[in-house]
């Protein structure tokens, strides 16, 4: 199902960008018009963990020109396994420093905003108003059903994503144009039936499985 | 979409609106943001009721270990994770069983009713609820270790690693 477009193009690109994304530009497909969406949209990425990271760092290089980081953790050793944003002399780090860090090297001409709070119902629907998109890259089910529902009350679409082991699962849900997260999961699992990555583990290289194609479908159905 | 590492195989599904969902269906009734932590729950209400006033230490445990060394008391220590995790790190003098078989009963007859049983796991979310099937199966004299095996390299071998 074709979606609208989510933003409205960019007046122009400059002489940086226009070379900087040469190689998307010479996509039909995509073209001018489509990078122009990309430097108006305002992404939001919930998390800058397992997911986030991937996410982030290709979302960052394609050139979503306003990008926000939900994280309030700090970068532990046993990340580095999987959140390849993060590097060795992160660890101790404010997880949104690094990955606005990393992010900026990748490319310095975005914005780039942090936010550096736990995801409540108190903070969730004044930052999602702030963004277009949001990608959901959470570890836990009680974020999950905050984010699907402020999503859904605001009227945004929202890429979710999840690993376990060696499995994911992706999906846009956007309710105005089709299902919503409770629509596909009604109930959250009993207590201690589903271990998290801490509990359970989690392949790492499956976070850029996902994770990219949460990016894809940000920029497939959207731009 | 699905994607399975194991066997490198993706799978598209298509998904519906659910015309009963509470949230975005046409007779909506969740309408506003609830309460997320109590909606999912990180601990089950018979978890939390099992492990209150059944709940030591590591450093209680250290101790109760020291004195079943010496021979002044006795008790079973058993680690509820899985084996792979035992084999990162364990702790010494604790047997393995893990807490799928408490769960459905098969671990139950290796369980004594002459002595005290003490479970524990990675931070004490697992050994909580099996406890809480243990006081069920009838095993009163049963505690779990606040914090599991995390705390235990915390607080008493440092030197061990966490994962």
């Amino acid at each position: 199902m074709s979606l609208p477009p989510l933003v409205e193009p960019a007046e122009s690109l400059t002489v940086e960008e226009v070379v900087r994304y040469s190689r998307h530009l010479i996509i039909p497909e995509y073209g001018m018009a489509g990078q122009k969406r990309l430097k108006n949209a305002k992404v939001l990425c919930v998390g800058a963990g397992g997911l986030g990271s991937p996410a982030l760092m290709y979302l960052a290089a394609a050139g979503v020109g306003t990008l926000g980081i939900v994280e309030f953790d700090t970068v532990d050793v046993s990340n580095l396994q999987r959140q390849i944003i993060h590097g060795q002399s992160d660890i101790g780090k404010s997880k949104a420093e690094s990955a606005r860090e990393t992010v900026r090297e990748i490319n310095p001409l975005i914005n780039v905003f942090l936010h550096e709070v736990r995801l409540d119902s108190s903070n969730v629907m004044d930052l999602f108003s702030q963004y277009d998109l949001i990608v959901d890259g959470t570890d836990n089910f009680a974020t999950r059903y905050l984010v699907n529902d402020a999503a859904v009350l605001l009227g945004k679409p929202y890429i979710w994503g999840s690993i376990y082991r060696f499995e994911g699962q992706a999906s846009v849900f956007w309710s105005e144009y089709g299902p919503c997260y409770r629509c596909l999961y009604p109930e959250p699992p009993p207590p201690g039936m589903v271990p998290s990555c801490a509990e359970g583990g989690v392949l790492g290289v499956l976070c850029a499985s996902i994770g990219s194609i949460q990016v894809n479908q940000s920029f497939n159905r959207h731009w | 979409m699905t994607y399975d590492a194991l066997e490198m195989s993706y799978r598209t599904l298509k998904i519906r609106k659910d015309p009963n969902c509470a949230l975005c269906g046409p007779n909506p009734t969740v309408t506003e943001l609830i309460d997320y932590e109590a909606f999912c729950g990180s601990i089950s209400v018979e978890a939390a009721d099992a492990a209150a006033g059944s709940t030591i230490t590591a450093t209680d445990l250290k101790q109760k270990l020291d004195e079943r060394a010496a021979g002044k008391r006795d008790f079973l220590l058993v680690d509820v994770r899985e084996p792979g995790e035992y084999e990162i790190v364990n702790i010494p003098g604790a047997i393995l069983i893990p807490k799928g078989r408490i769960l459905d009963g098969s671990a139950l007859a290796e369980m004594p009713h002459d002595k005290p049983i003490i479970l524990h796991c990675k931070s004490g979310v697992r050994s909580a609820e099996c406890l809480a099937a243990l006081k069920g199966a009838g095993f009163a004299d049963a505690t779990h270790v606040a914090g599991g095996v995390l705390a235990w390299v915390n607080q008493v071998e440092p030197e061990k690693p966490t994962y």
